[in-house]
């Protein structure tokens, strides 16, 4: 069985590129246009990794990941942030509120395979 | 056949060269033309022809293909060849020129024919019924002469008033 | 693998473009005095969003801007910056630019470079101005918390480039987080106004330290997350880029792990990138699977980057970061929210339940770390052997809207315009048969009617799109035309979630474009003017969209001074343009649509100038519709447009000339009526005219216009049908009227050219064509011929030479 990512991001084109790029890798993708729509759809789905945007309208990727590890069944699923923000401030967040890594934006899809393929192969 | 014909034959220019490959012929009046095969999209009958208002008169009118609108010219009546009858033997040959789709109604469609770079001739200064300058060559047949017309310049031609009036 | 990001333009630029869109209008919307957060979120996530995709896909002056912008915003949006007109005029500004810049990506449009530079130079200045008296020092702060590193980071403390560029390095190496690298440029010799300039640019890339050195020539020390690409495109426009000479200096150390593992700089070498050491050893022992105290523990794993395992609530007093020079990087894996610890999953699933803080040795970190990779591995596998049985739902319906070519939709929309056609021949040929015998399928045709109608409409309605389209794109123009004629605008609109027909959204713009401007400039006054006629100060411009039948109206209405029909006469007769004192109010305001006639007094550079309103109710008539005028002297405009729905289908009234059909589109028939002898009047050198309820209209005879044989010559013994556009009323009269009904409208140009007094051709239900009659053109040409006395036929020689005169 592929495994399946949830891509969370608000923008339309790189959701598209990074559900493309993993499909085009082998990985069956969910995706979502906000954070509430990325905890609805991590809800339904069994996931086995969410990437995640960091500023989105509605619920931004830190409640996400926040919300996402309360949830019994993603105490455990790994989470990397998508962020233009690398810096400590943004990566110190992302870790207290449950983050597993971090991906700076700009990224290409082969950096993005690459790095999804460590984590969960 | 003169000498100067056959002195530009043995000397064939480029044009008349690259004119080799596949012709459909056709008869108007007393004369044979070819016109390249791959401008030929479908020969059909002479049918519901809807005439258009102050038209050149040899502008039947226009025709739905299958949902295109596409104009039907007679070119017996252009040329002043043949006569003019519209009957179930009337044959129009469907063109499609870049994109364009025109119909030209014709005295009988003859062969599709493959003519090879030695049966070509450069144009002689002999009068045909249609300008020299549409005119890419000519071709011996089995005795009959082959007139090859360049149709998509010929139909682009301003004298054929199928395409709006170019801004001078 | 490699994936053409290309193919993720298009997307991008739809999505850019509406999001710029989305900023203006929050933009134009914004209260200055206390604007709403959520609004200054929305747009720091419009330009945010853009910088993300622009930098993905390799926009880098998209990029640019957006940083700029964006860094600028989020002063504002965090309360450090009070926003002021300035600030919202920049932005509006920096939106010109990127959509400019996008345009340049997407068509290939020219992008004004000046124009650029000014936006980012005056953001730039904004961003300063207000950044260093409120932040002076803000990244220090941030690196803080970081105890072990602080002593050492606090020497070169130096604020990152990004957020305050004013700062100066306190030394030349520069030590900042990110993975920033340090280039070497060392410029030809230049003017100093180009180093200055060039400093200025490449400012906005990061850190720039400017070297003289001894032979007269500058050399740059730039420290930034941007590619030497970046800078060679930056210089190009200076200097010729050949002459530059750029070298790596040094790739910038981050912080924390010079400063907590020594060894990091070792393993760069061996392996740049990222430390994946827990991913990587999976096949580490799991003895210690169920330790239960999971402490935060600082590490180096076999290649000797620095990682930092922490569980709970160790948080504030450790690091846990990585550097990775790559751009990404792990925390140390499945550390449950601290509130998650609460909750237990099943068996294996949970990791620790209590957190202390302290140090483990480095061995007992590996596997710990290791085993937390395990655990979940297992745990995940556990979790989907368990759930796929009863969850087989594929991953689908991730997206509600779906982008196709509008090609794809066209052909649809064809291709059902044919459906429609074979469905009336078919229904044609069933109205023939007996009822009684073919019931049945006299049942069915009516069921493929319903349905084909279902269908053709449901197909229509794809290609439609709400007039908000062209609506949002107006505050921006009134605002900034206010503002130059210095003029008070109240500007509302109606309607904006009507829709239309994509194509026609496309070719409105234009003239509505007009049409405000022009409201603005001519229809609204001067504060003083308003005040002086006693009306608020504040004029307001309306614009309004409305089903009415089969038409769209649009509406632009202004409370402006109105159309003065007495200076339009006046004007008009100055032109040579026929008029008389008789002419109807209509006719007069029709005036203004003639060619070459403005009634601006002054000519503003405004809307003085360009196209004039006879291009404008050109393009309206090319669509189909109708332009008509209302107005009242000191009270104000309206210029009204009906538009049909859609450019593909017309609402059509088919009438017969000898074996002819032809369609006249319904919404310009006034009526139809047979009219009696003592009804027709014949003026010398004017032709025959119709007495309709008091008016005399011009007959114009459609056999002897389109040359074309009839019985019928006598209009007591025809129809006539009454048209009018732009004001003026014809009586076309024609055989007879034959049905209305829908038509699918086609073009006569796609393989033909275009017919004076035709507009397109249909097929009817028997697969013929019918011609499609132009009704302005019919009516101008009845008024500039003798076309009207239907007595005359027409030479064979001006049957050929009208096509071009009317042309």
């Amino acid at each position: 069985m592929a495994k399946t990512i949830l891509a969370v991001d608000d923008s339309g084109s790189l959701r598209q590129m990074v559900a493309f790029s993993l499909k085009a890798a082998g990985y069956d993708v969910v995706q979502a246009v906000d954070g509430q729509d990325g905890l609805n759809k991590a809800k339904e789905k069994t996931v086995d990794l969410v990437l995640t945007d960091q500023n989105m309208p509605i619920m931004d990727g830190l409640t996400l990941i926040t919300n996402l590890r309360s949830l019994g069944s993603y105490q455990s699923v790994p989470i990397l942030m998508l962020t233009t923000e690398s810096s400590d401030e943004m990566k110190a967040k992302g870790k207290a509120a449950g983050a597993n890594g971090w991906l700076v934006k700009p990224f290409d899809p082969k950096r993005l395979i690459e790095v999804v393929q460590k984590v969960i192969g | 056949m003169n000498t100067s014909a056959e002195v530009a034959g043995n000397t064939a220019s480029a044009s008349l060269r690259s004119a080799a490959g596949e012709y459909l012929t056709f008869v108007l009046g007393e004369e044979e033309y070819g016109i390249e095969i791959l401008k030929v999209q479908e020969i059909r009958g002479y049918d519901a022809v809807t005439p258009i208002a102050n038209t050149p008169n040899f502008i039947k009118g226009v025709v739905n293909l299958r949902g295109k609108i596409v104009p039907i010219v007679d070119l017996r009546i252009k040329f002043n060849l043949g006569k003019v009858v519209y009957d179930e033997f009337t044959v129009v040959i469907i063109l499609n020129l870049s994109g364009r789709v025109v119909g030209i109604v014709v005295d009988g469609v003859s062969d599709v024919m493959a003519l090879k770079e030695d049966q070509l001739r450069d144009v002689p200064s002999l009068v045909t019924s249609i300008d020299t300058k549409y005119i890419v060559g000519l071709a011996t047949v089995e005795q009959q002469m082959l007139i090859l017309v360049d149709i998509e310049q010929l139909m682009s031609s301003p004298e054929m008033a199928l395409l709006d009036a170019a801004v001078h | 693998m490699t994936i053409d990001m290309s193919q993720f333009y298009e997307v991008f630029f739809d999505e850019a473009e509406e999001l710029l869109a989305e900023a203006e209008k929050l933009l134009l919307d914004i209260n200055m005095e206390n604007p709403d957060s959520e609004d200054l979120n929305a747009i720091f996530r419009a330009a945010h969003s853009i910088k993300g995709g622009a930098a993905t896909f390799g926009f880098m002056d998209m990029t640019e801007i957006t940083h700029v912008l964006e860094n600028l915003l989020d002063k504002i949006r965090k309360n450090e910056m009070a926003l002021t007109a300035e600030h919202v005029d920049a932005f509006l500004a920096a939106k010109d630019v990127l959509k400019m810049e996008l345009d340049g990506h997407r068509n290939a449009s020219l992008v004004d470079q000046e124009q650029v530079s000014d936006v980012k130079m005056m953001l730039k200045s904004l961003s300063e101005a207000g950044g260093v008296v409120i932040k002076p020092v803000p990244k220090v702060v941030a690196s803080a918390p970081v105890a072990p590193v602080e002593a050492v980071v606090a020497a070169p403390a130096v604020a990152n480039a990004q957020e305050s560029s004013t700062t100066e390095p306190a030394t030349p190496i520069a030590v900042s987080d990110d993975g920033l690298t340090r280039f070497n440029i060392a410029l030809p010799e230049i003017s100093e106004k180009d180093i200055n300039n060039l400093q200025e640019e490449l400012g906005l890339l990061g850190d720039v330290v400017v070297n003289k050195e001894a032979n007269g020539r500058t050399t740059f020390l730039l420290t930034t997350d941007s590619t030497e690409a970046d800078i060679v495109s930056i210089c190009s426009f200076v200097l010729n880029p050949d002459d530059l000479v750029i070298t790596i200096a040094s790739a910038v150390i981050a912080s924390a792990p010079v400063a907590a593992t020594p060894k990091a700089e070792a393993v760069k070498e061996e392996d740049p990138g990222f430390g994946l050491f827990d991913m990587e050893d999976k096949k580490a022992p799991a003895v210690l699977k169920d330790t239960v105290v999971k402490e935060p523990v600082e590490a180096t794993n076999k290649s000797g980057i620095a990682i930092h395992e922490e569980v709970g609530y160790g948080l504030f007093s450790k690091d846990g970061k990585e550097d990775v020079e790559e751009g990404y990087g792990f925390f140390a894996p499945f550390k449950p929210h601290s509130d998650a610890v609460k909750t237990t999953l099943i068996g294996d699933d949970t990791v620790a339940t209590e957190a202390n803080s302290g140090k483990v040795n480095e061995a007992l970190a590996k596997v710990e770390v290791a085993n937390a990779e395990v655990v979940a591995t297992e745990s995940a596998d556990k979790r989907n052997l368990g759930r796929r049985e009863s969850d087989k739902a594929p991953a689908t319906a991730e997206t509600t809207s779906i982008r196709v070519g509008i090609e794809k939709v066209d052909l649809l929309i064809n291709l059902v315009g044919e459906l429609v056609i074979t469905q009336a021949m078919i229904e044609q040929r069933v109205s023939a048969l007996d009822p009684v015998h073919h019931e049945p399928l006299i049942n069915s045709v009516t069921q493929l009617t319903r349905n084909t109608r279902d269908l053709q409409e449901s197909v229509m309605s794809i290609r439609m799109m709400p007039m908000d389209f062209v609506f949002s794109r107006f505050p921006r123009m009134v605002r900034d035309l206010a503002a130059k004629l210095n003029k008070k605008v109240e500007f509302v609109t109606i309607g904006a979630t009507t829709e239309l027909d994509k194509g026609l959204i496309e070719r409105i713009v234009d003239p509505l474009t007009h049409l405000v401007r022009n409201s603005v400039d001519h229809g609204i006054e001067s504060p003083a003017q308003r005040k002086a006629a006693g009306k608020n100060e504040t004029g307001v411009l309306t614009l309004s969209a409305a089903h009415k039948g089969g038409s769209i109206v649009i509406e632009v209405t202004d409370d402006g001074a109105g159309l003065n029909r007495a200076k339009l006469l006046a004007k008009a007769s100055k032109s040579g343009l026929s008029v008389s004192e008789s002419m109807s109010d209509t006719e007069v305001f029709n005036l203004i649509f003639a060619p070459g006639f403005s009634t601006a007094e002054v000519v503003t550079d405004v809307s003085g100038r360009g196209v004039g309103m006879d291009v404008v109710k050109r393009n309206i008539s090319a669509m189909g519709g109708v332009v008509e005028i209302r107005s009242a002297l000191g009270y104000g405009t309206t210029i009204s447009i009906a538009l049909p729905l859609t450019l593909a289908i017309l609402d059509g009234m088919s009438v017969s000339l000898g074996n002819s059909l032809y369609v006249i589109p319904l919404n310009l028939i006034v009526e139809t009526l047979q009219p009696r002898a003592e009804d027709i009047k014949t003026v010398t050198g004017e032709g025959r005219m119709v007495h309709v309820r008091g008016e005399y209209l011009p007959i114009i005879a459609l056999h002897s216009l389109f040359n074309q044989h009839t019985d019928i010559t006598d209009p007591t013994l025809g129809v006539l049908v009454l048209l009018e556009s732009d004001g003026k009323k014809s009586a076309l009269f024609v055989d007879r009227l034959v049905g209305q009904q829908q038509v699918v409208i086609k073009s006569l140009e796609t393989n033909y050219r275009k017919i004076a007094g035709v507009s397109g051709a249909t097929i009817m239900g028997d697969g013929s064509v019918a011609l499609i009659l132009d009704v302005p053109a019919l009516i101008q040409m009845g008024q500039t011929s003798n076309y009207l006395t239907g007595a005359q036929t027409f030479s064979s020689n001006s049957a050929h030479t009208m096509p071009n005169l009317v042309i």
